[in-house]
């Protein structure tokens, strides 16, 4: 079975390209606009790795991470951050507790790496 | 000075004095008017302004007071000078409360017309000075509310500046976000294409869209420079400064480039000295720069070039150094490649083409840290980029590493210990040898201390200042870093130094204070240490609790040994006389509430034995139990402190006593 993925990214077009890249590079991907509709889509079924936009509307990444890691059901699923702005810059990276952030544009073969190393990560741990 | 003539009105009836008066007068180049009484003066004044009146005392009218009073409600600063009759002088007082300006007795000899044109004069002058002087004031006030317009003005323009820098600033943040999304579809559409998801691509379009990734990237990067350079111009680059250790730093910025130096055939080489002194810095944007110089020296070393990172240490500054063997830079264009858009002519490979900001940014970062950045070139051969970090103070090095290291232990939930060396009778070595000699033993006893502590694991923060050094042991707990004092005291001991050619031995004290042990914040941590370092060149101060309760007299061994004191206990008072037979000690804490002997009792038997007479006493008691006076303890050396106490308290209360009543040991 193809590792599921879930997309967070408000805008469509990136929200395609990262659907295209990733689902050409094995995975099931599912996408959401927004942190609330990604939550929805968690409870529907669960994901093996989330890869986020940071700022979005309606529910932006902060809140979705926070509310990840507060459900039981979900708290130990990856979640991989994309940031408009520079690793450094991000206001309360620290509190985010992502799996990883990576600033865009960021390298798309760089982002299936790292997704596949925590899908490794996870499969270890459980 | 051209002055037009000073005028004045004369008020006197007598013809006599009018002819004489105006005679002096205009002899003295004055114009003179003439009033017969006080009404006529007064209607003339209705007309004309004069410099100056002089008014006789009795006038058949108007008394002259009152035409004093009247000049000066019609004219404020009118010059009113009264004559007098002889002998009327006490009426003169009562003119100038009124305003006059002066008075002049007349004189039956006629003496006072010689007086009068120079009383006129001096009273005009005099009234000139006060006008001068208004006139400045006034102008002044003027200069004042105009230099405060033009403060608020500058607040207001100050204040539009801010905001439009904050909007500048913002402006710039909110463009990164806005440029980097659509930026980031690009990249992953071309990725797309290029990875032939999309379907076959032939070489040459693969070319192409691989020229579009590397304009992306470089479009990235700008955008990443702007913004850094937009925040460091609106000052609001806050440098994050902790204790740096530069070789892990080094390693980490060689590591990251490593790929990049790779794939273009070039080695780094990197060389530090052995012992590097920790700098206190922000190490993100220390490696910032290192990375910045290191990837122009990549980019613009052709072939098999090699690249050498360097650092040593100065007498003020901690020096880097990054020199590769590339093409160089003219002449011409080295003093301009600090500034911001200077893409200065070297040949580099395409696609590479920098943002021009790189080195402006790094010379703003390092400015920040208060060092200074250059660079040195011969074209052909290379260039080598040189930067320095000031070096800091011990006291702040020391202070910074306690900080940084407590941090992590806290973040590890492990421990961190620090032992304080100190070098007995180090004043006494220093007056004996000199300072030139004692710092080199110092130097010596410091290898040895870090020899000692390197198979400890721990940091060594060295001030010798006051014959002192504070060893920083991450990760050991109180029982392991009693173990490296322990063994920092007998390694030392056991070797012999040589002073002045001549063997010596050092005698050292090394204790230890541990987190979470004895401290669990910082501030503890660093007062115990600090504590422990200022008693470093006392000996010990030697105390004797004397309390019958075990508990309490636990409880002060363990408060008073953890600020360096030594302390006996004992608890009763025949077995406190026992052992201050055998010791001298400087200070007694005493319960007076015990059995067998008393507190009062024990007291005048320590005051009535020779050996303890001068010892200082602190009574500790219950509270309201001063019985003292009764019991006629007023005299000499003792104090009290009740029952129950706050440790503060008494740590204060020793301190003061023993100030105030030091012993002889």
């Amino acid at each position: 079975m193809a590792p599921k993925v879930l997309i967070v990214e408000d805008e469509p077009e990136l929200r395609t390209a990262l659907r295209v890249r990733l689902s050409a590079s094995g995975f099931a991907c599912e996408t959401a606009g927004n942190g609330k509709e990604a939550l929805a889509a968690m409870q529907r079924s669960r994901p093996d790795v989330v890869v986020a936009d940071l700022l979005m509307p309606v529910m932006d990444g902060y809140a979705l991470c926070r509310r990840i890691r507060e459900d039981q059901g979900l708290a130990d699923v990856p979640v991989i951050v994309l940031s408009a702005v520079p690793r450094h810059a991000i206001e309360g990276a620290e509190s985010l507790q992502a799996s990883r952030i990576m600033a865009k544009p960021f390298d798309a073969r760089e982002l299936v790496k790292v997704i596949q190393a925590l899908l490794r990560e996870a499969a270890l741990g459980g | 000075m051209a002055h037009p003539p000073l005028s004045v009105l004369l008020f006197e009836d007598d013809e006599g004095q009018v002819i004489l008066t105006t005679e002096a007068l205009e002899k003295a180049g004055l114009r003179v008017a003439v009033a017969r009484n006080g009404r006529e003066g007064l209607d003339r004044l209705l007309n004309a302004a004069f410099d100056a009146y002089l008014v006789d005392y009795k006038l058949p009218d108007v008394p002259g007071l009152e035409v004093l009073r009247r000049i000066i409600t019609m004219r404020p600063d009118a010059v009113v000078v009264m004559v007098t009759g002889h002998g009327d002088e006490s009426s003169a007082v009562e003119a100038m409360k009124l305003g006059a300006y002066d008075y002049v007795v007349k004189s039956p000899y006629m003496g006072h017309l010689t007086m009068l044109p120079m009383v006129v004069h001096e009273a005009c002058d005099r009234r000139r000075l006060r006008q001068e002087r208004e006139q400045l004031q006034t102008e002044l006030w003027e200069h004042a509310r105009l230099l405060e317009e033009r403060n608020a003005e500058l607040r207001r323009a100050n204040e539009e500046l801010k905001r439009l820098d904050q909007m500048k600033s913002d402006l710039v943040s909110m463009v990164s976000h806005e440029l980097r999304t659509p930026l980031a579809t690009i990249k992953e559409f071309t990725g797309i294409l290029a990875d032939q998801i999309a379907g076959p691509v032939n070489a040459d379009q693969q070319e192409y869209l691989h020229i579009v990734r590397a304009n992306i990237d470089r479009l990235a990067r700008i955008i990443d420079d702007l913004l850094d350079m937009a925040k460091i111009e609106a000052g609001r680059i806050m440098l994050n400064r902790g204790l740096v250790q530069i070789p892990a730093l080094v390693e980490h910025v060689v590591q990251s480039m490593q790929p990049l130096a790779d794939s273009r055939g070039v080695a780094i080489r990197s060389e530090l000295p052995a012992a590097l002194p920790g700098v206190l810095a922000d190490g993100d944007k220390v490696a910032q720069v290192l990375i910045n110089l290191l990837s122009n020296a990549i980019k613009y070393t052709q072939g098999a070039g090699q690249i050498t990172m360097r650092v040593e240490e100065q007498t003020n500054e901690i020096q880097f150094s990054v020199a590769d063997t590339g093409v160089g830079i003219a002449p011409d264009d080295l003093p301009k490649i600090f500034e911001k858009f200077q893409q200065f002519r070297r040949a580099v490979e395409p696609g590479t083409k920098g943002t021009g900001l790189g080195l402006a940014i790094s010379k703003r970062l390092v400015e920040l840290h208060g060092g200074r950045i250059w660079a040195t070139s011969s074209p052909g051969k290379g260039s080598t980029f040189l930067f320095t970090l000031p070096k800091y103070h011990a006291e702040e090095v020391f202070r910074e590493y306690i900080r940084t290291a407590l941090q992590e232990a806290k973040r590890k939930q492990g421990y961190l210990s620090t032992i304080i060396v100190s070098v007995l009778r180090f004043q006494e070595l220093k007056a004996l040898y000199g300072l030139e000699e004692t710092s080199r033993l110092l130097k010596d006893l410091e290898m040895l201390v870090r020899e000692t502590v390197r198979r400890g694991a721990g940091d060594v923060v060295v001030r010798w200042q006051r014959g002192d050094m504070v060893v920083i042991l991450a990760e050991v707990d109180k029982a392991g870093a009693n173990a490296i004092a322990d063994r920092i005291r007998r390694i030392v001991e056991g070797r012999t130094f040589t002073v002045h050619g001549k063997p010596l031995a050092v005698s050292l004290t090394a204790s230890s204070v541990t987190y979470p042990d004895e401290a669990t914040t910082e501030e503890e941590l660093l007062s115990i240490t600090e504590s422990r370092l200022q008693q470093a060149d006392r000996a010990r101060t030697r105390i004797m609790v004397i309390d019958d309760e075990p508990k309490i007299r636990q409880f002060l061994k363990e408060a008073l040994e953890l600020r360096e004191y030594e302390v006996l206990t004992a608890a009763s008072g025949p077995e406190a006389i026992e052992q201050l037979k055998a010791q001298r000690v400087h200070l007694i804490l005493l319960d007076v509430m015990m059995p067998v002997m008393d507190g009062y009792e024990f007291y005048h038997v320590l005051k009535e034995t020779p050996q303890t007479a001068d010892v200082p006493v602190i009574i500790v008691t219950a509270r309201g139990e001063r019985k003292d006076r009764q019991l006629g303890l007023e005299t000499a050396s003792y104090n009290y402190l009740s029952k129950p106490f706050q440790l503060e308290d008494l740590l204060a209360k020793v301190r003061e006593v023993l100030q105030h009543h030091p012993v002889k040991a």
